[in-house]
């Protein structure tokens, strides 16, 4: 009676895992701008095949590829086009064994430089340099004039 | 009591192995780079269109497990790094035991960078996005490769 409801428990509790199983997508970084680049990790079920989907604010889409799943996990990355919209943009993927789920991540603007760029000022150098080269080049004729 | 528990354990795992086994209903059977002349070649210029054509099969066997057919959805993209410089995609419906060509054009612009790019078909019985957790892939991931000169 008691190993009935052993398996009878056991069987149930597969059966709720598997209702519940998702794969897991971690996006890095979770904020960037157009012109870099996005890493996307799945975590699901060894060898099984995943579909991922990048889809934009405007739900265009705008990434779209397969992967089989090695030691249960895959990894995509994606470059981000210089011209891509700004906003939330919606990460699908499904797989075949470990089912489906989403992620987001947003693009926000370039950030701006504070105070202009930054040129490094060579003139103090060039400046310390051409006073020395003057009184090497004085201290030469001198000793020269006096042989 | 025991044994037809056991039984039963055995007839499912039997069942689910069977079911594996089967593998995908379609077959990708070639992918093939063409220029728009039809000629095969696997090396283009900037300003080029590549045709991808590609060829998939239903085997007979499976009849049994879909007589209306597989509607699909077919995918080709084609990468630089991991970068989507193009994408083409039809949706249709193929029965067991017929073939089924399809091409698309694929513009290489003049910005587009130099090297090898990669050309990866999926067939899937849609998007993730529409399908959700009953999204399933009709097909193994086929790949190709073209070599991008000036």
């Amino acid at each position: 009676m008691r190993t009935r409801w052993l398996i009878l428990g056991l069987a149930a509790a597969l059966a709720i895992s598997i209702a519940l199983a998702q794969p897991t997508i971690t996006i890095t970084p979770q904020v960037t701008y157009p012109g870099t680049s996005i890493t996307i990790d799945i975590t699901g079920t060894d060898a099984e095949y995943c579909a991922i989907e990048i889809r934009d604010p405007l739900n265009n889409l705008v990434y779209t590829k397969g992967i089989h799943l090695s030691g249960g996990t895959g990894t995509v990355s994606w470059n981000i086009p210089e011209t891509a919209i700004l906003g939330n943009y919606t990460v699908y993927v499904s797989c075949e064994i470990t089912g489906n789920n989403t992620a987001t991540f947003t693009l926000v603007p370039k950030p701006a430089l504070v105070g202009g760029e930054v040129f490094k000022d060579l003139t103090p150098i060039i400046s310390t340099l051409t006073v020395f080269a003057a009184a090497a080049l004085i201290a030469l004729s001198v000793a020269l004039r006096r042989r | 009591m025991k044994y037809r528990y056991l039984a039963v354990a055995l007839l499912l795992s039997t069942i689910a192995a069977l079911a594996l086994a089967q593998g995908y209903p379609i077959q990708i059977t070639s992918v093939t780079t063409k220029d728009m002349t039809g000629v095969e070649r696997n090396t283009f210029s900037r300003g080029e269109i590549v045709v991808v054509e590609t060829e998939l099969t239903c085997p007979s066997a499976y009849y049994y497990y879909a007589p209306g057919g597989y509607s699909y959805l077919e995918i080709i993209t084609m990468w630089y790094g991991n970068s989507m410089l193009n994408i083409v995609l039809t949706r249709d419906t193929i029965m067991a035991g017929e073939t089924k060509i399809f091409g698309g054009g694929m513009f290489i612009r003049y910005s587009d960078p130099l090297g090898t790019y990669n050309i990866e078909v999926y067939v899937w019985n849609g998007f993730p996005s529409e399908m959700g957790a009953a999204w399933a892939p009709l097909a193994d991931i086929a790949t190709t490769s073209i070599t991008v000169t000036p």
